[in-house]
């Protein structure tokens, strides 16, 4: 048993929201992406598999659907639609992404759904939620990098505003609606009658919450000061292997800074008092700054982490990808993992699901095929299998 | 359900501070659970820093603190005493989640680790969150959210190469782990239901800031070669980033998918035949010559207004957007309007306090976010009403700088 055994999730969702549901099925819920015929967007994505294109060999769609099934329903057809209801019908949770309206268009909004399931929990993740001026836009990961605030304090001063790697709006937006169907499946059982509801995740909103240290809003109305690029991000410092090395001295910590960047041979008339005084607490002084990378310039990467750590500084390496894969410590934490996957012949790189907290490991299953459980699901729910609307999909391309 | 507070009925003691462990347990309460900080005179979290906006100090005030305890209740507990930590377990007896963000150990070492815990109550959730986890070379290392990003792979494919690697400009992993938090907690509170049993959660914020970059990871470890610095671009876009417009650091992102947004923009630019170029013909074509693409498209945004630029090209079907500063979001987003939130406090009913509304939208909830306690504003209720501790004790304690 799981912590979400028992849990049927209909996904929908297209880039925005994918991550979501494989949170969940994660934790144990029988996730069931339902796609078009010709297969869901996250499909057509590039990059690929040995860059060949191919709708099973979308690293976005291999990663992120991972511990899913995947039926076909053609939701254009009146049939399909059909097939969907009778879905909905029998399930606990359904996320989608379409622009709203879109799902009341074809009778499958909440309103629609939930009379035929009235415990049903339905998430909508938009770009800018169901109501207000811009809830027609359209998005993308950058526009909601641009419109949240992410972007303008991401960079550097002479750059253009960065939108980060590894579509982070999304991100946040998949993360909320995972935590959004926890609170509501809890508050459905709390509810003698175990009503659902409608949530509705703006991912707007959602990457906004992750720029509300940085630029938080009382910068503007108490002082009208706008936080400029990098943000947070002025500490990190290049040593002289050319390693970078983030560091940060808190106030307890100065005197020992002190001490190191003498051993190390950086001189400076700064004395603890004096660095106190003029920081009031933040160290991320011009002053500490300098102090920081000359001293970074002149150690190699590992040999400044060893010394950090040893005066217990606030300190990480920066790494890239091929620093993960030697660092010894997500080495003996299980990090990464292999898993097989038959239709392409390849094993593929994971790493460990981030709610993989629990006594029992969370294990990856392949992505599926385009249709695969199509049957099965449609068999296991009584669902007749001319609903679908669409021919089957399947077989590795 | 009910929508205005699903989580009713769970309590949870949250030994948590400075910001990520405190947003998650924000959520929670948000959402209805009863949450108690555990705060100390003795062990300063943000609210040493908090100053009025007129210079004065204002330990009830500072913003960071507002928006990450909305809605909690806070008690004054000091865990240096004997006493005190007495006190937690009592507290700890009545919840069903204990939360912490400390380092990996700590609650250990003040005697509150899970074997305690779960003698004095066995369907106790207990989340751990620290920076690297609770095992492993790494674990009792110091961390703060920007240095969790830098190390999870995050910073060396975000910007522009040959830049320093300085990621998100955010402390990243302190908004995405509250999320992490409440979809485990509620998780084990599940299992807990149906075993009766609670449990220890340890998460670690780098793990789980990795497996934010799944794709990127998995491309790399099939074909070893590590990805590029992203800088505004996308494989699955062109053109895509951010285009300069009217003003200083003013820009629109502009985001095109396929053949017929490109199309639109073409038309919208006022050079239709750029659509027909050879050079441009589908999105290898535009891939090919993105550089090219990007020159055009900077000569037509220039001189333009942001918010009237990304207006024109929604109405002409392809994502774009205004890149919006603080003022921008505060003031000039009608959107965004409805996310923020004022709150005083009875200690300053003077300062305004804009606060940050979640973005969970239950259907029928539009209830204000409420603000966070004062300093110790519930004492009296958790020590009293609900720990049932004699006035005179609480007294004694609080004379003895126990309840402080």
């Amino acid at each position: 048993m799981r912590p979400l055994t028992g849990i049927r999730v209909l996904d929908l969702a297209d880039e925005p929201a994918v991550f979501a549901a494989r949170i969940l099925a994660d934790l144990g819920a029988d996730v069931i992406r339902v796609e078009p015929p010709s297969g869901g967007r996250v499909r057509s994505l590039a990059p690929f598999l040995n860059d060949e294109p191919g709708a099973e060999r979308s690293f976005y769609h291999l990663y992120h659907n991972a511990n899913k099934r995947s039926v076909v329903v053609d939701v254009f057809s009146k049939t399909g639609r059909e097939a969907l209801k009778q879905l909905a019908a029998q399930s606990d949770v359904l996320i989608e992404t379409e622009q709203p309206g879109g799902m009341a268009g074809m009778g499958l909004a909440y309103e629609d759904l939930s009379k035929l399931n009235a415990g049903l929990i339905y998430v909508s993740v938009t770009p800018h939620g169901q109501e207000g001026p811009w809830r027609n836009r359209k998005g993308s990961d950058l526009t909601a990098a641009a419109s949240s605030g992410l972007m303008f304090v991401a960079g550097q001063t002479y750059d253009p505003p960065t939108v980060a790697g590894g579509d982070q709006s999304y991100k946040m937006a998949s993360l909320a609606a995972a935590s959004s169907v926890m609170i509501a499946l809890w508050g459905r059982g709390s509810d003698p009658d175990g009503v659902g509801t409608h949530i509705s995740v703006s991912v707007q909103e959602a990457a906004s919450m992750a720029v509300c240290q940085t630029s938080n809003a009382n910068h503007f109305t108490w002082r009208g000061e706008i936080p400029q690029r990098p943000g947070m991000t002025r500490g990190v410092f290049e040593c002289a292997d050319g390693g970078w090395v983030t560091l940060n001295v808190n106030p307890r910590k100065v005197a020992d800074f002190l001490s190191w960047i003498a051993e190390e041979g950086v001189e400076t008339d700064l004395t603890e008092d004096s660095i106190l005084i003029n920081t009031r607490g933040t160290l991320l002084s011009p002053d500490m700054l300098d102090l920081s990378a000359q001293l970074a310039a002149r150690l190699n990467r590992d040999e400044f982490m060893e010394k950090a750590w040893a005066y217990d500084m606030m300190s990480l390496p920066v790494m890239d990808f091929p620093d993960l894969a030697e660092c010894e410590h997500l080495r003996v934490t299980d990090q990464f993992f292999e898993v097989w996957n038959d239709p392409l012949s390849a094993s593929l790189g994971f790493c460990r699901s981030p709610v993989d907290v629990f006594a029992e490991p969370i294990s990856v299953t392949r992505a599926p095929l385009l249709g695969e459980h199509t049957e099965e699901v449609f068999g296991e729910l009584g669902i007749v299998a001319s609903a679908t609307g669409a021919a089957h999909g399947g077989g590795a391309s | 359900m009910n929508v205005h507070a699903p989580l009713k009925g769970i309590r949870v003691a949250d030994f948590c501070w400075v910001l990520a462990g405190p947003f998650g347990t924000r959520i929670l309460s948000n959402f209805g659970a009863e949450v108690i900080k555990i705060e100390s005179n003795a062990h300063h979290g943000l609210r040493r820093r908090g100053v009025r906006p007129d210079g004065e100090p204002g330990p009830n005030v500072d913003p960071l603190f507002n928006d990450a305890n909305t809605g909690k209740l806070s008690v004054t507990l000091n865990l240096r005493t004997e006493e005190g930590r007495e006190i937690a377990k009592k507290l700890i007896a009545k919840s069903d989640v204990v939360t912490n963000n400390f380092r990996a150990g700590a609650m250990e070492r003040m005697g509150l680790g899970y074997d305690v815990l779960r003698e004095i109550n066995p369907g106790v959730v207990l989340l751990h969150l620290p920076g690297c986890g609770h095992v492993g070379p790494w674990a009792r290392v110091p961390t703060l959210g920007n240095m969790v990003m830098a190390a999870s792979g995050i910073s060396a494919i975000t910007g522009f190469e040959g830049r320093p690697p300085s990621g998100m400009g955010v402390a990243y992993p302190d908004f995405t782990s509250p999320h992490v938090m409440v979809t485990t907690i509620l998780a084990a509170l599940m299992e807990r239901d149906r075993t009766g049993e609670g449990q220890e959660l340890n998460l670690s914020q780098l793990s789980s800031s990795i497996s934010l970059v799944g794709p990127e990871w998995m491309r790399y470890a099939s074909n070893g070669e590590p990805p590029p610095r992203r800088a505004n671009r996308d494989p699955n876009h062109c053109p895509h980033g951010v285009y300069p417009t009217r003003g200083d650091d003013q820009w629109c992102a502009i985001a095109v998918r396929d053949d017929n947004e490109w199309a639109a923009l073409c038309g919208a630019m006022g050079r239709p035949d750029f659509s027909k170029d050879a050079r441009f013909a589908d999105m290898a074509a535009r891939k090919a010559n993105e550089d090219k693409i990007d020159g055009l498209v900077t000569d037509w945004t220039r001189g333009q207004d942001k918010w009237e630029l990304a207006e024109l090209l929604q109405g002409e079907g392809i994502a774009a957007a205004a890149v919006e500063d603080l003022q921008d979001t505060l003031l000039l987003d009608p959107h965004m309007q409805t996310h923020y939130e004022h709150v005083q406090q009875p200690s300053d009913q003077d300062v305004d306090i804009v606060i940050d509304r979640d973005p969970m939208r239950f259907a029928g909830n539009d209830s204000p976010t409420p603000r966070a306690p004062m300093m110790g504003e519930h004492n009296g209720y958790v020590f009293g009403d609900l720990l049932e501790m004699p006035k005179a004790e609480i007294e004694r304690l609080t004379n003895e700088g126990v309840i402080a």
